[in-house]
């Protein structure tokens, strides 16, 4: 059978056609909802792309500045300043915190950053020389930090909503190119397989008809022959008749 | 006997003063630093470094450069031609050069300390430190916890050891502290340099003491304005000045108390070399400072050269080197940011 | 009063020496201390053209003239002795005025010529020192450093000038008449 694959294997009966209709039902349901997700999230997705697409326009100026904050710092309190600056750091000063919010269903993750305050060590580095690039470059650095958290947040939040757009895309392309119109051919299948059946029956019908039909004609004919001959016997050879008859009860006789 | 130098400087420094004066002719002029201008990538600045006394160090240099690699071997030929120098010096130009490197050496034992403070390794903190500025017990700093420690443990043998008896005082180790004790150092370590250029005597004496003293300034310039707004009191802001200079004493009172750049401006303005320094800058800015004091002492270190028999021009050619090496750094960092609308900004000329 | 004394005893031994001591000692001085300054001045710049010969070796050649200039010096010292030593002649009369004239003279020209010689190689020696240097930074300087060293050196000659005048004054008593 070669339209199996868009079919379900069933019994074409008129109950299972009810329940085949109903998940036709549900699918469709399911396929409108998921769609309406899927644009919700689609909507989301290019909306955070347009912001990434920002940010990263920011990142680079932002990049660009701090780098050069550190060529400036680098020049005025000398090549070593860097070193001075790292061993003064023990923790880091501005930390990143995750949470997660929630788009159609989708679970995004969010991060932002937040400074822990008094920790404001390196104040006094390049004393007699680059003090200022050097709180100039920090101050640089930071945002650039910040700019760098909100990209990653975004990136995040991109891939995580990218994968949640293509399952979805998928379960709708699923529901509409494959179960639905398995269950329609379903349903055709079934319907088609009722009317065939019907067709027999008709048919059947029909047929026992015009069978019982030529049945009484024959016997109308053999009766009218009957009559005829009778007719004419009663006419010319009546002792044939019975004689026939009579060779019967012959025969009766003969048992 | 001021003015005879002379007669009897040659006889140990003349062959010495000769080679530092071919080394200063090897320093980048106007023209380098137009060619280096128009570079468009880190291999062009090679290529045009070829030619200079870099050529030799760049040359084995694999392609894709950083900056780091080139700022590393300007200042690998700097130490060469300082170790050159002090293996040929006797006496006392010896003494004089290993005055040039304790600036260095103050700042290795710094980091070392704060590395060591923040338990760091210290074979690490080994490689960052200044070449110009090591000494055979550096490593055995990281041993000390506290200042008391240090001294008695490693800097007793070191030539820095005059120089912690002023901020021997305090006993533990903080990040505060540190920087000003960098400071403090620095400080006993200019003085000390200072009087020994005193000793010295003659042209040595004349010039040097003026380059110093105009160091000492610069510093309690700097120290001032980026104190301004710390938790640094006055008291002590007043106790890192050197007491030499243009501005001591009076000069430093006044600085001691400024709160803002425009006070320290006013304070300034009464002294006629650093007016027009200050002049330069419009009001309020106190950013181009850095580059207006790296002129003006490009300017009185190249004065140096003017005179012959005597130390200066040592000391002179070892800060151009390093204004040289600051320069390159900040060609090859422009160059590599993309930043070539900037880089006339960080070069001083030095011819 | 004892200062006196003292003046005249010392004016009197000068009365009491030989003009041959004079003249010897002239004569040592005139090359001896012209020598001392030829070399004081070939080390002032011999050092300093080794040290700038390291970067720039073509100025060696042509600093070499400042070398000799040095050297110069002390040729100057050696003809004048030479020349002073010709006019020390035997006398019989060494204490006659005129004898004392010529010691005296001979010695004072070796003065002269020693120590005339003496500024002048120094004067030589650091301009050729500068020189040196300046060379190695500008090869068009050493042209106009020279003419200085050339003036420097002629100061020597000022000094052989004179002496050699002064010791033409001298002559001696011949044998009594």
């Amino acid at each position: 059978m070669s339209g199996s694959g868009q079919r379900l294997n069933v019994v074409p009966t008129i109950t299972t056609m009810g329940v085949v209709k109903a998940r036709l039902v549900g699918a469709t349901k399911g396929h409108q909802l998921l769609k309406k997700k899927s644009d919700a999230l689609t909507m989301q997705f290019r909306q955070i792309l347009k912001k990434i697409v920002q940010a990263k326009e920011e990142m680079g100026e932002i990049m660009k500045a701090s780098a050069f904050a550190l060529t400036e710092a680098k020049y005025t309190a000398g090549d070593n300043i860097k070193y001075i600056v790292f061993e003064n750091v023990d923790t880091a000063i501005i930390k990143v915190r995750a949470r997660q919010e929630n788009v159609a269903g989708v679970k995004l993750p969010k991060f932002e950053h937040f400074s822990e305050a008094g920790e404001t060590k390196n104040d006094l580095t390049g004393l007699a020389r680059g003090g200022q690039q050097i709180q100039l470059c920090k101050s640089a650095f930071v945002k650039a930090v910040e700019i760098l958290v909100e990209l990653a947040s975004l990136q995040t939040s991109f891939l995580t909503l990218d994968e949640a757009i293509k399952t979805t895309n998928r379960r709708v392309n699923a529901l509409e190119n494959v179960v639905k119109p398995r269950l329609e051919n379903t349903i055709q299948y079934i319907k088609g397989e009722l009317d065939e059946l019907e067709r027999e029956e008709f048919f059947r019908l029909k047929k026992v008809q015009a069978y019982k039909k030529k049945e009484v004609e024959k016997q109308i004919a053999k009766n009218k022959l009957l009559l005829e001959e009778e007719s004419r016997k009663d006419a010319g050879h009546k002792v044939d008749r019975d004689g026939i008859i009579g060779e019967q009860e012959d025969e009766d006789i003969l048992f | 006997m001021y003015g005879f130098e002379a007669l009897y400087f040659n006889v140990d420094g003349g062959y010495l003063e000769a080679i530092v004066r071919g080394y200063r002719a090897g320093l980048l002029t106007a023209a380098d630093y137009n060619n280096l201008c128009q570079c468009e990538s880190l291999d062009d600045v090679k290529m045009h470094l070829a030619a200079t006394d870099y050529g030799p160090y760049l040359a084995n240099e694999p392609s894709p450069l950083h900056t780091t690699t080139i700022v590393e071997k300007c200042t690998q030929k700097l130490v060469d031609d300082y170790n050159h120098m002090l293996t040929q010096a006797t006496e006392p130009l010896s003494t004089f050069l290993e005055y040039i490197s304790y600036g260095h050496m103050i700042d290795n034992v710094v980091l070392i300390v704060t590395g060591t403070l923040h338990e760091r390794d210290v074979h690490e903190l080994l490689e960052k430190c200044h070449p110009l500025g090591m000494f055979d017990s550096i490593a055995t700093l990281a041993v000390a916890q506290n200042l008391r420690e240090l001294y008695r443990l490693v800097l007793v043998d070191t030539p820095l050891a005059p120089y912690f008896s002023e901020c021997i005082s305090s006993e533990d180790l903080d990040d505060m502290n540190i920087e000003i004790m960098r400071n403090t150092l620095y400080k006993a370590y200019l003085e000390d340099f200072y009087r020994f250029c005193q000793k010295l005597g003659g042209a040595t004496a004349t010039i040097m003491c003026d380059l110093l003293a105009f160091e000492a300034d610069r510093r309690a310039v700097d120290i001032t304005i980026n104190s301004i707004g710390t938790e640094l009191t006055r008291d002590d802001r007043r106790k890192l000045y050197s007491n030499f200079g243009l501005l001591y004493p009076y000069g430093h009172e006044e600085l001691a108390v400024c709160d803002d750049f425009d006070q320290v401006r006013g304070t300034m303005d009464k002294y006629p070399p650093y007016q027009s320094i200050f002049a330069k800058l419009s009001f309020g800015e106190s950013q181009m400072l850095d580059k207006a004091f790296y002129e003006e002492e490009v300017k009185r270190l190249c004065q140096a050269f003017e005179q012959q028999f005597h130390y200066a021009v040592f000391f002179a050619y070892i800060r151009l080197r390093e204004q040289e090496t600051r320069n390159l750094m900040w060609i090859s960092e422009c160059v590599a940011q993309n930043q070539k609308s900037r880089i006339h900004d960080g070069i001083v000329l030095i011819f | 009063m004892g200062f006196v004394l003292w003046w005249r005893e010392w004016t009197h031994a000068f009365l009491y020496m030989s003009p041959f001591v004079f003249s010897a000692i002239g004569i040592a001085l005139s090359v001896g201390i012209s020598v001392l300054g030829a070399a004081w001045g070939i080390y002032i710049t011999g050092s300093t053209l080794i040290g700038a010969a390291i970067r720039a070796p073509r100025i060696t050649s042509k600093n070499l003239i400042s070398v000799i200039f040095c050297e110069a010096v002390a040729i100057y010292g050696v003809i004048v002795a030479i020349i002073l030593q010709t006019k020390l002649e035997n006398t019989t009369q060494p204490f006659d005025p005129e004898s004392m004239r010529a010691g005296y003279s001979l010695f004072a020209s070796g003065i002269i010529v020693g120590f005339a010689n003496l500024v002048c190689g120094l004067c030589v020696g650091i301009i050729g020192s500068s020189c040196a240097l300046s060379d190695a930074q500008n090869s068009t300087l050493f042209v106009k450093i020279l003419v200085i060293e050339i003036f420097g050196s002629a100061l020597g000659l000022f000094g052989v000038i004179v002496g050699i005048i002064m010791s033409s004054q001298a002559s001696w008593p011949s044998a009594p008449i």
